[in-house]
């Protein structure tokens, strides 16, 4: 079960973290394309995680 | 924390990341190996099982590695004062490590069916050639994927192992030298 918990952290929280960090970055540095690939690919994730993350932590037995 | 001029903090987190790269493609591949026997209709119910088994497990091994690999690789840049987002070649190595959070997203559906269908032909369920027909397609529908991970794994380590410096004013890579650890104690 802890496994499942990590997963949904790394890419809910992760994701989170990483996307919000890189759309700052690639902000800062005029459009800068690896990181605003980052951000889309990175915020894809967290934003695909987030229900799944929010049934599992809700539909616990 | 330093010993012998060498930073045991810094040290460690370097190796053990590194080293968790090298076991995910190492184990990777070991389940890779043992996945051609496991879809193998023509061999044994129980060799396939136990096969299924072992797959199973060194899998749960590598997705600890994979899950904690980005945590890891957070507090190494905070340990070696490398701005995360920054910097240009670790941002193509987050890029990599996304590509592959995709493409576990991907897997994480198929993982587990062949050890599941085992388990119900092993207890005597009747539809056996359907069951051993899902387990092949799931595994050869996974397979793509599943070298993409490698290939990507492969390049992120290149591009950290092509981006090493020597710390600054440093003649070895791993460890100062006597000169300069009396130098930094004075």
């Amino acid at each position: 079960m802890f496994i499942v918990w990590l997963l949904w952290i790394t890419v809910v929280i992760g994701g989170f973290y990483m996307g919000i960090g890189s759309a700052i970055g690639s902000y800062q540095k005029d459009y800068d394309i690896p990181l605003a690939l980052n951000a889309l690919i990175y915020l894809g994730c967290a934003f695909y995680g987030l229900p799944k993350f929010i049934k599992f932590i809700f539909n616990r037995k | 924390m330093e010993l012998y001029g060498v930073d045991i903090i810094d040290i460690s987190f370097r190796g053990i990341h590194a080293l968790m790269a090298a076991a995910w493609l190492l184990f990777d591949f070991i389940v890779f190996w043992l996945h051609f026997k496991v879809k193998d209709a023509n061999a044994p119910t129980t060799e396939r099982l136990e096969r299924a088994r072992v797959m199973h497990g060194i899998d749960t091994v590598v997705a600890y590695i994979f899950l904690l690999m980005l945590p890891s690789g957070i507090i190494l840049c905070y340990i070696t004062d490398t701005p995360i987002f920054s910097t240009e070649w670790l941002s193509w190595k987050h890029l990599l490590y996304g590509i592959i959070i995709v493409d576990a997203l991907y897997l994480i559906p198929i993982s587990g069916t062949a050890l599941r269908n085992l388990k119900a032909i092993e207890a005597g369920a009747e539809n056996v050639d359907e069951l051993n027909r899902e387990i092949k397609s799931k595994m050869d529908q996974a397979m793509p994927a599943v070298i993409l991970i490698w290939i990507l794994v492969f390049a992120a380590s290149l591009i950290s192992v092509l981006n090493l410096k020597v710390p600054k004013g440093q003649e070895y890579i791993f460890r100062k030298t006597q000169a300069q650890v009396e130098i930094k104690k004075e």
